[in-house]
């Protein structure tokens, strides 16, 4: 007869243990191990952020208002945690802290309880803002012409008097509420104590007029924004050599607008109003931040940003062109736009820029899938990274311009 | 003295009875894992029961769901005095994630009194064991006070 296991049951019998033999023999948690919470309360700085985030509630603050400041205790009760360390990556300040002890044994609520109590003093002044005397009434003069302004070296934000239209966007998407922007005044408050120097606001920034460490430093001009509202807009066919307002904000061009409402929709300070059935469009100067956004997503190219060449010129510009070059490479399989070009599609199906009918519009890098493309409105710079594209053509159909050759 | 043995040898081995409470299965593949031979928590005299009427001590994972909670209040009443509850994971004792919907009747403390709360999400099996270890004490004390 076969006893199939005597052999190695005998043998097992002088071997180690696989039992880990826990309680007897310490056992330590792997590197990365989200255990216990750890609060640093001398680090926090109360932007909530931790509260905002936790998916389970967990997190939840007392605050007591005493003569030295606000006294504020922040809890962290675990029992509630998933542990998926999201109020860590989101403080700014690593004022959270997940250790490797895995130890959460409670038999009272309390014991899961973790909690920091620290002081927020208030203000001592008003908080200087970063660039210059940008709180004064006016804020542009006050900034005179040639003066850079560098990022800060603590992380925090830097507004360009110059380049800021008061559109207030960075205030409301500010996660920490430390930014006040006051469109009438002309003025841009940061609260130092506030602010996480997260970006968010350079972000959001239709102007690009903050500037975050990292950012190049900015010389600022002649400020000449704000230009009287030049030719108001119901001048359809006034401007015989150039259309457009000289402060970038947008002109409709009756003809060809079909009131369709998507400059309404898309426009990001919400400073159109469209009407279909009245055929009305309308323009609130006060938002309006100039951002080109309503030109860039008009179907029917009816509205213009900033000071253009009339439009009977840029049609047709494009036709004339390809009767020079009689190269006449073999054109983008959909581009039927334009017959020949000195232009032609790279070999390694990857897209090219045509920069005579670039408008800079920045769809194509904002419907990147892999983010390949950086495009700068202001500088008029087109730039693809090589080794992140993968070809897929994305940004050529997306181009409202068919300025892409793939 | 034949019924001082039987106590004796039941507070030195409390037999689990685990009930899912609407749990995500993650708590209940780690109990799970506290059986096997790697953390064998059956050296410690811990064992699965069938039945909670065999049990010392109830294991509640998941955040107690409207449709299970009369299921858990009920299989608790089953298991004989002096019984220890074990909420583990952070569903049972809070809800978790899942606090503040329609379908989340917990946490479990509101309906029964909850002995050992093993916090984590899920809690590693060498927790578990630590809050079974703590469970037993508190079943041998509970236990002489019934005398």
């Amino acid at each position: 007869m076969d006893f199939p296991f005597v052999k190695e049951a005998i043998s097992s019998l002088f071997q180690k243990s696989s039992c880990d033999m826990y309680p007897v023999k310490p056992s330590e948690a792997a590197p990365n191990y989200r255990g216990r919470i750890v609060f640093h309360p001398d680090k926090c700085i109360n932007c909530m952020m931790c509260e905002r985030v936790c998916s389970g509630n967990a997190i939840t603050h007392t605050s007591e208002q005493t003569p030295e400041g606000e006294r504020i205790t922040r809890t962290f009760y675990l029992g509630s945690c998933t542990f998926c360390a999201t109020c860590m990556d989101f403080c700014g300040h690593g004022a959270i802290e997940f250790t490797r002890d895995y130890h959460m044994i409670a038999t009272k609520e309390e014991d899961l309880m973790v909690s920091g109590t620290f002081l927020k003093k208030p203000p001592v002044k008003k908080p200087k803002p970063a660039a210059p005397a940008a709180p004064k009434a006016e804020a542009k003069p006050a900034v005179a012409a040639g003066t850079v302004i560098k990022p800060r070296d603590d992380g925090k934000p830097v507004q360009v008097p110059s380049k800021c239209v008061y559109c207030t966007i960075c205030a409301k998407k500010c996660p920490a509420g430390a930014l006040t922007v006051d469109r009438a005044a002309k003025t841009w408050t940061l609260d130092e104590d506030s602010c996480v120097g997260c970006g968010t606001c350079a972000e959001a920034c239709p102007k690009k007029a903050i500037l975050m460490p990292g950012d190049e430093p900015v010389t600022v001009e002649a400020a000449a924004p704000a230009a009287p509202k030049a030719e108001a807009k119901p001048a359809p066919a006034a401007a015989p050599a150039t259309i457009g307002r000289e402060d970038g904000k947008p002109v409709q061009d009756p003809d060809k607008c079909v009131y369709c409402t998507i400059c309404a929709k898309k426009c990001p300070a919400g400073a159109l109003e469209v009407d279909r059935a009245a055929k009305t469009w309308k323009l609130d100067e006060d938002s309006c931040v100039a951002c080109g956004t309503c030109e860039s997503v008009c179907p029917k190219k009816a509205i213009v940003c900033g000071v253009q060449d009339a439009p009977a010129a840029p049609a047709p510009k494009a036709e004339e062109k390809p009767a020079a070059p009689a190269a006449a490479p073999v054109e983008a399989p959909k581009a039927d736009e334009k017959p020949a070009e000195p232009l032609k599609p790279r070999d390694d199906g990857r897209p090219l820029q045509d920069p005579s009918k670039c408008v800079y519009c920045t769809i194509c890098a904002k419907k990147c899938p892999v983010g390949a493309l950086e495009v700068d409105r202001a500088a008029k710079t087109w730039k693809l990274d090589e080794d992140l594209c993968i070809g897929c053509g994305t940004c050529a159909a997306s181009c409202p311009k068919q300025a892409i050759l793939y | 003295m034949f019924k001082k043995l039987i106590e004796e040898s039941t507070g030195k081995s409390p037999w689990l009875f685990h009930i899912n409470a609407g749990s995500c299965n993650g708590c209940d593949i780690e109990l799970v894992s506290v059986l096997t031979p790697r953390y064998d928590a059956e050296r410690l005299g811990f064992k699965l029961s069938g039945t909670p009427r065999h049990a010392d001590i109830v294991v509640v994972t998941g955040p107690v769901t409207q449709q299970s909670l009369n299921r858990v209040l009920r299989t608790i009443e089953q298991v004989p005095e002096p019984r220890c509850i074990v909420t583990m994971g952070s569903c049972p004792q809070s809800g978790n994630v899942f606090r503040g919907s329609y379908a989340i009747a917990g946490p479990l403390s509101k309906y029964v009194h909850v002995d050992v709360d093993v916090a984590g999400c899920t809690p590693k099996p060498e927790a578990v064991i630590d809050g079974l270890v703590k469970a037993t004490e508190i079943l041998r004390e509970k236990r002489r006070a019934m005398k």
